[in-house]
């Protein structure tokens, strides 16, 4: 179990606090996931729960013990953490048995030889690495590193594990890989985990909870299928995933709990919640909840809350799995994701429909994503 | 699993604030041991220009306050004489290192010179030659009345009496001391070379520039930031030189400040005026730390220049054809000039009863007794004893001092860090002269109230070099400390390393080679270093540089020129082990 309370940390020399309050509780056994653009303090987090950086003020436990408060500082080195490094962190002067020994030796209980081959030949073949025993470390591939350092990280079966963007320096299938080994290790030996990532992708496959963070708070906190379906605004909307987002105004009361939102593509019914008649919102729709139709005519009536506009093909951009359109709507682009069978051209007419379900309104003035989230996000989620 | 971590009722009353962790007993002692060893020395300097000793030691109770040594220094104008010397010696050698050096660099890096690898080696091997040496080498080959060259000339052109060259003169001295500094010289120079980015060469001669057009618009501004550096850096260097001008200058009775320092603490005859010896320092002080302050400006502005990358550096050499045959020669001469030369010398003395040119008779009188004659010669023994010694002591503090500063400056955020970078680039700055002359007076005041010993024996010595290596060390130190990765002893913290474990089994195998490689280098240094050992030691001790300089100024050549060869011998193979990516590394060595 990991409680983290209200957690303040400004570093030195800046102004803007990097960690501003952040409290959460990992459940034993949990996996829990901070995921943020870079310089959201996910990271100085980690590293205040590992004791490598010191707090401003608040307090850390580990499993039953508090290792941070106003009167007590338990150095890292007595901390019953393992953590995994982003860059493996593999000490290169030692083979790979010496490295998983080095946690049980430096211990402060002196271990049996016999008990102390059993345990590291057994965290090694927990990772499958078993056989590599006397290799140096710097033989490894970049894969074989970094489950090796996870083995390093669980010899000494501590309460939790720390984990700092360690997969970030693998490459794309070997990533995806590693995702899902490093997640089953974790499910076998039930141990409670604390992930930080950039990475949505890793982040939504991996964790029982996520909590999203921005500007050294968490804005969000949930699991996945929360986070990814229901986005509490719209810096969660824009960072998780790509979203079409279009600036509106709440008009009247529809039937069905729906309203009317006027926005610069059209009018569109959606649940705006307690949001009142005439306030500006954002509204925002994920591509892949887009729908798509040839032609300019709809073959019947929309329906209540089908939010059926018409557009034409700017662009469209075929990635295999599927295709992503761009949509002339109104002078606004609407992005949408559908299956890769449907072939569009540049300037055909179309049909575009946004089912009220799938979109989702916030009030403006909410967090933000940066600028550059819709880029980045760029990469497909599939 | 928690077994060995207190409960959080019970937790551990660790103050938050100041944990008294090893890193911050490690920070607290070197801090302590840096300004004992650098601001101590400085502290008695600047006391001492105050004090009129009338002959006494500046702290003894008859000595009074006075400035009548800063007006015995400033209103006489032989200072200025002095200052004048001094600057025509320095710019001099360094007219001279430079050229040579900047050509022999682009010929070596930039042009397909045949054996530039070997031209290269033997350019480097001689900074393995202590100054020393060389001086007495050249006064061997061109001092006026038995100098080799000129006994040659004489006999060529007739001519009798004296000379007809002098090296006792101002421009002799130059030429001495322009060889000796060309090697660093050259790696600073070709280390600017090495780090143009090739294709913007490319660039300007793609976009229809042709060869002089891009040396002059393109390669001369992207070297200008490195080798005004190098310049700064190896004025400082010659303006505290210390052994030429003793050699040679004093010889022709050409004093320097670095030499007039010395004369004053150590006067031939008479009593020292250690009031004196101090005012000339603070003079030289400030000539040698005012070009510092300038030179780190500068480097940290040229860090500036993107384009000094090193990265992709496959120039294209440009074809000497018709010039090779001169480029060689050059080369040859100079590698003839700096190292065969006063190295054949050195030998034809050593087997010389006495000092003769070559001739069919001398030849027939060659004999090597002369090292029989040293080897059996118990103060040779004694020398080499205490000189391994030295070097052992002052490698071994160095370097384990330099390890704890570079580990603070690079990997703490303490504020002490400000302090320790200052404290440790201060030596770099102290010319070796007024090191030694500090380092004299704190150790004639603490002698009485020291439980052991240290002035007068060898350890003022050992304490003396490493004061004036540690910068040397901690620049080399935090260099290898800065390519291990932080999150390695991180890695080793989290899995339950305490400070003093991660710094034993992590960091230090890691570093070990920088860490031997700067031994050697210290180890090196201490055994040329003749400054430091002349104003220190007491007249029973002996070194290996004190003993040369002894046989040389009894004029015994023969067993002057035995022991050249044997440090010669022991230095320049010492210099080669030295790895050679280190020595490439360049401002380390200095």
């Amino acid at each position: 179990m990991i409680r983290v309370d209200n957690l303040f940390k400004t570093y030195s020399g800046s102004t803007v606090p990097a960690v501003d309050g952040v409290s959460f509780t990992v459940e034993q056994g949990g996996f829990y996931t901070l995921l943020g653009p870079s310089g959201c303090g996910k990271t100085t987090i980690l590293r205040c729960i590992a004791g490598l950086e010191r707090l401003d003020s608040g307090t850390i436990q580990l499993g039953e013990t508090i290792v941070v408060s106003d009167r007590v500082f338990i150095p890292t080195n007595r901390r019953d953490i393992g953590m995994v490094f982003q860059s493996y962190a593999v000490w290169p002067h030692m083979t790979v048995f010496e490295n998983v020994a080095f946690p049980l030796r430096v211990g402060k209980a002196t271990l049996k030889k016999a008990n102390l081959d059993e345990k590291v030949l057994g965290a090694l073949e927990l990772v499958g690495l078993k056989g590599f025993e006397s290799r140096m470390a710097t033989q490894l591939s970049g894969g074989q590193q970094q489950r090796l350092s996870v083995a390093r990280a669980l010899v000494r079966e501590p309460d939790v594990l720390l984990l700092d963007e360690p997969l970030s320096n693998l490459d794309a299938k070997l990533r995806e890989r590693m995702r899902r080994e490093l997640l089953l290790i974790q499910r076998r030996v039930g141990i409670t985990t604390l992930f930080v990532t950039h990475d949505q992708v890793e982040a939504l496959s991996m964790s029982d909870r996520i909590a999203v963070m921005n500007g050294g708070r968490i804005i969000q906190e949930g699991t996945p299928r929360e986070i990814y379906h229901a986005p509490a605004n719209e810096f969660v909307a824009g960072f998780i995933g790509s979203t079409n987002l279009m600036e509106g105004r709440v008009g009247a009361r529809a039937e069905g709990g729906l309203s009317t939102v006027d926005t610069p593509a059209g009018v569109l019914s959606a649940n705006v919640g307690d949001i009142a008649p005439g306030e500006s919102v954002m509204v925002a729709i994920r591509p892949e909840d887009v729908i798509v139709h040839r032609g300019d005519r709809h073959a019947q009536a929309p329906l209540p809350g089908q939010n059926v506009l018409t557009g034409s093909i700017e662009i469209g951009l075929f990635t295999g799995v599927s295709v992503e359109y761009h949509i002339h709507v109104e002078g606004q682009i609407i992005q949408a994701r559908v299956s890769s069978r449907i072939d569009l051209q540049r300037g055909d007419a179309t049909m575009v429909e946004l089912p009220a379900e799938a979109i989702h309104v916030f009030r403006i003035g909410g967090p933000r994503a940066p600028l550059s989230a819709t880029e980045y996000d760029a990469e497909p989620i599939a | 699993m928690t077994a060995d971590v207190p409960a959080a009722g019970k937790a551990a009353r660790i103050s938050r604030r100041s944990p008294l962790t090893g890193r911050t007993v490690a920070t607290v002692v070197v801090v302590a041991i840096l300004i004992f060893l650098v601001l101590g020395p400085l502290l008695m300097l600047v006391i001492s220009t105050f004090r009129d000793s009338g002959g006494a030691l500046p702290f003894s109770p008859s000595a009074s306050w006075t400035l009548g040594n800063y007006a015995e220094v400033f209103l006489a104008p032989k200072t200025y004489r002095l200052l004048l010397t001094t600057f025509i010696f320095s710019f001099g050698a360094l007219a001279f290192s430079f050229t040579v050096s900047t050509l022999l660099a682009w010929l070596i890096e930039r042009t397909n010179l045949p054996f530039r690898n070997a031209l290269f080696v033997l350019i480097v091997a001689s900074i393995g030659i202590p100054t020393v040496i060389l001086g007495i080498a050249w006064e061997m080959i061109l001092n006026p009345v038995n100098g080799l060259i000129n006994l040659f000339l004489r006999d060529l052109f007739g001519l009798t009496g004296q000379g007809p060259l002098n090296v006792f003169t101002l421009p002799g001295m130059i030429f001495v001391q322009g060889i000796s500094l060309v090697p660093i010289t050259y790696l600073l120079v070709s280390a600017a070379f090495r780090g143009i980015d090739v294709s913007l060469e490319d660039a300007a001669a793609a976009s229809g520039a042709g060869f002089g057009k891009v040396m002059r618009r393109v390669t001369l501004p992207l070297v200008t930031p490195a080798l005004l550096s190098a310049f700064v850096y190896q004025f400082v260097s010659v303006v505290e030189s210390f052994d030429i001008p003793l050699i040679i200058g004093l010889r022709g009775g050409i004093p320097v400040l670095s030499t007039q320092i010395y004369i004053a603490a150590r006067p031939p005859g008479g009593l020292p005026d250690y009031g004196l010896a101090s005012t000339y320092s603070i003079l030289l002080l400030a000539i040698a730390v005012v070009p510092l302050l300038i030179y780190n400006r500068v480097v940290s502005r040229s860090e500036r220049y993107a384009t000094i990358t090193g990265r992709g550096y496959h120039p294209r050499r440009i074809d000497l054809r018709a010039w090779k045959i001169p480029a060689m020669l050059f080369g040859a001469a100079f590698v003839i000039v700096s190292f065969f030369l006063p190295a054949l010398v050195l030998f034809w003395a050593s087997t010389q009863p006495f000092y003769a040119i070559p001739s069919p008779e001398a030849f027939a009188r060659m004999n090597f007794n002369a090292y029989g004659e040293l080897f059996a010669n118990k103060t040779f023994q004694k020398a080499i004893v205490n000189t391994l010694l030295l070097g052992f002591a002052v490698g071994t503090i160095t370097l384990i001092l330099g390890t704890l500063v570079g580990w603070v400056l690079v990997r703490t955020r303490s504020r002490a860090r400000f302090l320790l970078d200052l404290l440790s680039f201060l030596p770099h700055a102290m010319p070796g002269v007024i090191l030694g002359l500090s380092v004299l007076l704190i150790y004639l005041l603490l002698d009485p109230v020291l439980p052991v010993p240290i002035y007068g024996t060898l350890w003022i010595i050992v304490i003396a070099m490493s004061t004036q290596y540690v910068s040397l060390s901690v620049r080399l130190m935090s260099a290898g400390i800065i390519q291990v990765k932080l999150e390695l002893e991180e890695a080793a913290e989290a899995s339950g390393a305490s400070w003093f474990g991660t710094i034993r089994r992590i960091l230090f195998p890691l570093i070990r080679p920088a860490f031997i490689n700067g031994f050697l280098l210290v180890f090196l240094q201490a055994i040329k270093n003749l400054t430091l050992a002349l104003i220190l030691i007491s007249p029973g001790g002996v070194v290996l540089s004190t003993l040369i300089y002894q046989f040389w100024d009894k004029a015994t050549t023969d067993q002057t020129g035995a022991l050249g060869i044997v440090i010669l011998t022991f230095t320049v193979v010492l210099s080669i082990f030295l790895r050679r990516a280190n020595i490439r590394g360049g401002t380390a060595v200095a």
